[in-house]
């Protein structure tokens, strides 16, 4: 029996990276603010995933980072989307709405019979 | 980025999670690095303790086995894996294990340092021991002799390496030894090595230990430390200090570690 969790953090895989670029499109944010959210809507196990994640989307180009000076006088270290980031996002939203379309009819037939 | 804010536990932990991180380049991992350290200073800022912040972010290896699972479902550019990135470490190793263990939980302390004196693994729910694997270092009795007096000679850290590749090798995998960089052994892993767990086994059980400890001892031609010098060097700016100073010198010139790449 595969349990809910593991059925989860399969599913998880992939989309990701691009929920954290749909959170970067609404605006430049910090590592751990995007963590609390990501965690808080459950689409990360653990915190310490984000940043090796992170790492790849910054190799990839999709994302870029900056220190900026905060209110707490200790610089923080932002992520932005770039405009590569930008277009990664909108090819994923109409691959997405097609794949969930599908799954979704698929399960409602079978639940069906 | 000021790391003299940074809680001791901390500092330990990162240090713990960047050997950890061996088999990533550089660049990746500095990144990962620079991520959790930022993290890690924000948690503390808004009132979390530190303890709470690192368990939280889970031990040492399990953050690696995740960054390097990121890296590989991503696509490869390299056939091989490459070792010759061990990263430097700025305080001793044993003082780093000592302090893990004083200050965080039994758990959060593993695989790296305390396989020997703990060889089993604790017990596990069966929904965790489904979704975490973690590998757990049996080092060899040639190895633990080699580290008892905490010094590794030439001749240990060559012996140590031959004894993982000869490993290696009986699984079938052979090791890509390149030029020594420094004091350093250069030397790639095939990927299906990596794959099949064979090189957490030998390298776990033959070099793991010795490995750290040589590099420890030769810190000054770490890659990390190479790669970040070269990167201050290309701009005009003559490199100083140890490897935290180095970044620091090359946040100054308004770059990211990672920019060193």
């Amino acid at each position: 029996m595969v349990s809910n969790e593991r059925i989860t953090a399969n599913l998880r895989k992939g989309l990701v990276e691009f929920c954290v670029l749909a959170i970067l499109n609404g605006g430049s944010t910090y590592g751990l603010s995007l963590a609390n959210r990501l965690q808080a809507d459950g689409l990360i196990g653990n915190e310490s995933t984000l940043y090796p994640l992170m790492a790849r989307l910054l190799a990839a180009g999709l994302v870029e980072s900056e220190w900026i000076p905060s209110d707490a006088g200790r610089p923080r270290k932002y992520y932005t989307l770039t405009a590569q980031g930008s277009e990664a996002l909108i090819s994923f939203r109409s691959s997405w709405a097609t794949l969930r379309d599908a799954v979704d009819r698929t399960m409602e037939e079978v639940a069906t019979r | 980025m000021r790391d003299d804010m940074m809680p001791t536990a901390g500092q330990a932990w990162l240090q713990a999670v960047e050997v950890e991180l061996a088999s990533l380049g550089a660049g990746d991992r500095l990144e990962i690095i620079d991520g959790l350290r930022a993290h890690i200073l924000d948690a503390v800022d808004s009132g979390d303790d530190v303890t709470t912040v690192l368990q939280r972010l889970g031990t040492p290896a399990s953050v690696a086995e995740q960054a390097t699972s990121e890296f590989e479902s991503a696509p490869k550019e390299q056939p091989a894996k490459s070792r010759r990135a061990l990263p430097l470490l700025a305080i001793a190793f044993t003082i780093v294990a000592a302090i893990l263990i004083t200050f965080l939980p039994s758990y959060l302390a593993t695989s790296v340092f305390d396989a020997a004196s703990d060889p089993a693994p604790p017990p596990m729910t069966e929904s965790t021991a489904e979704d975490i694997e973690v590998t757990y270092d049996t080092p060899s009795a040639e190895q633990l002799e080699a580290v008892a007096d905490n010094e590794i000679s030439e001749d240990e850290y060559l012996q140590g390496f031959e004894s993982y590749r000869a490993c290696l090798a009986a699984e079938g995998f052979e090791i890509v030894v390149k030029e020594p960089r420094g004091d350093l052994l250069d030397f790639a892993i095939p990927d299906a090595a990596v794959q099949a767990g064979a090189d957490a086994r030998c390298y776990g059980s033959d070099f793991k230990q010795i490995d750290i400890l040589w590099q420890q001892a030769h810190a000054e031609t770490s890659d990390t430390v190479a790669l970040l010098s070269d990167c201050l060097r290309t701009r005009g700016i003559t490199p100083s200090g140890d490897v935290t100073e180095l970044e620091n010198q090359v946040r100054e010139l308004g770059l990211l570690p990672s920019d060193c790449n």
